[in-house]
């Protein structure tokens, strides 16, 4: 037993110590390959087929796959990178790896029906290999992403973010900060009355709230704190120092969690995950 | 408003603040789970794709008679296996399943060993479609296998380590570590560094 924690601790340090390249745009060319025109012409191929489906599609070549099959480095690319969006995992990444002469097409879950296995490898032997066996990479990837565009075109139609799809977390600011004014109304209006002493607990009561609920991610537990504070704080002053940045970090906390693909002028992946789909040649 | 109810009232905050680390035993049982289906997914998407395999085989290689019989042996036993969930509770029933698996496993790669003596076989388009097909399933099986492993670790770190391991002895009094797959040989093996 004792050996078999060690072996996948092992292979799990073995997939850490991998690095990636960063994801500067659609075709990151590590490995240098490409001319310019090539890298414009696949840019506006992809981003025409992304602002129609949403599927994104990566070209990346390879200095090195550092040891690891095509397979195994490509799987784990996608899901750092996080190519796709997220929920339906449309990512396709083409990978290129000169120098261990393997290229593989990479398919997230989503896309896996649409982009089979067999369909990615007739396009890797079909219409890559036979431009790589003469040295034209630029014809070899241009033709691959015209397939693989093909394959998949259509899969998904862009919507617009569905309200259902967000998650319930994704209100919290909202709430937050509509909670907060209906307490400075109340506040005001019950300023001269007996219940003072609650409005004035009732601020740092709800970013003591708000705090938990970002935690724990319960409503309910955070509306009970809210309560509970409500009788326990002695008339802290609003507005102090503290509480003012405590919004401030809660917030930008929160707003780096929520992370969906841009269409603007950068590019980063919209959290889709990779299993494996997809096909390896060599040449 | 006395000591005592603020003291109670401050200890049920408490308890909510630490809400995250109450829910990680299940939370974590629940990606176990999930991840065990994935592994029973690509699995069985395997066992799906043999018949066919071993059809198109037959048609250009008949005499190979004891490799198609090993396939099929192989997986009638692994169908024959009925796994439940209650198998990542279970560690001998664990073994057995991985057991038939690997024969599987050894079977499937020598069949597609000894169609690469079959030169018309290897020119068939459904044979290339079945064996890219197959190669995919391979590769997915052993990403579901590292992510099961991946969920295992986290879950049975939970389990183990202080103070997370005394809330789930509390709470979750019949939570056990879940087995993890024991790698063969060829997976353990270094990979191959070309220094050309």
């Amino acid at each position: 037993m004792r050996f078999l924690v060690a072996v996948s601790l092992g292979s799990v340090l073995l997939i850490a110590s991998i690095t990636f390249p960063k994801l500067t745009g659609r075709v990151v060319d590590e490995a240098g390959i490409l001319s310019p025109n090539t890298k414009l012409e696949l840019v506006k191929l992809i981003r025409k087929s992304e602002k129609k489906s949403s599927n994104q599609i990566v070209v990346v070549t390879l200095k090195s796959l550092q040891g690891q099959s095509i397979s195994d480095y490509g799987y784990q690319l996608g899901r750092h990178w996080g190519i796709g969006q997220k929920g339906k995992d449309n990512g396709v990444l083409l990978i290129v790896a000169p120098n261990e002469r393997k290229v593989r097409i990479e398919v997230g879950y989503g896309l896996e029906s649409r982009l089979t296995d067999a369909l990615s490898s007739m396009i890797i032997h079909n219409d890559i290999l036979p431009y790589f066996k003469r040295g034209d990479y630029d014809g070899g990837i241009l033709k691959g992403v015209r397939s693989i565009i093909k394959a998949i075109g259509g899969t998904y139609k862009v919507k617009k973010d569905k309200k259902s799809r967000k998650s319930v977390s994704s209100y919290a600011p909202i709430i937050f900060f509509a909670f907060i004014f209906f307490i400075m109304v109340t506040q005001n209006l019950i300023a001269n009355t007996k219940y003072k002493s609650y409005a004035q607990r009732a601020i740092p009561a709800s970013f003591a709230a708000f705090f938990i609920y970002v935690l724990t991610g319960f409503l309910i537990a955070a509306i009970i704190a809210f309560i509970a504070l409500l009788f326990i704080l002695d008339g802290v002053s609003s507005g102090n120092d503290n509480t003012t940045h405590f919004i401030g970090g809660g917030f930008n906390d929160f707003d780096s969690g929520d992370s969906f693909g841009s269409f603007g002028g950068g590019f980063s992946g919209g959290g889709g995950s990779f299993g494996g789909g997809g096909a390896s040649g060599s040449w | 408003m006395s000591k005592i109810t603020n003291v109670v009232l401050l200890a049920i905050v408490g308890i909510f603040f630490s809400g995250c680390m109450v829910n990680n035993v299940p939370t974590y049982d629940e990606e176990v789970k999930a991840a065990w289906a994935q592994v029973q997914n690509q699995y069985k998407r395997r066992a799906d794709l043999i018949p066919n395999l071993i059809a198109t085989v037959k048609g250009y290689a008949k005499h190979e008679k004891d490799v198609l019989e090993a396939v099929t042996k192989a997986r009638s036993s692994v169908a024959k296996l009925t796994v439940t969930k209650d198998v990542l509770d279970n560690p001998e029933l664990f073994m057995k399943f991985q057991k038939a698996q690997n024969r599987l496993s050894s079977a499937l790669s020598r069949l597609l060993a000894v169609s690469e003596r079959y030169p018309n076989l290897k020119a068939d388009k459904n044979f290339l479609a079945l064996q890219a097909q197959l190669e995919g399933t391979e590769n997915r099986i052993a990403i579901a296998r590292r992510d099961y492993i991946e969920a295992v670790k986290k879950y049975n770190l939970e389990l183990r380590t202080i103070p997370n391991k005394w809330i789930a002895h509390l709470l979750y009094p019949d939570a056990k570590p879940k087995p993890v797959f024991s790698i063969t040989k060829e997976e353990v093996k270094v990979p191959k560094v070309d220094f050309n």
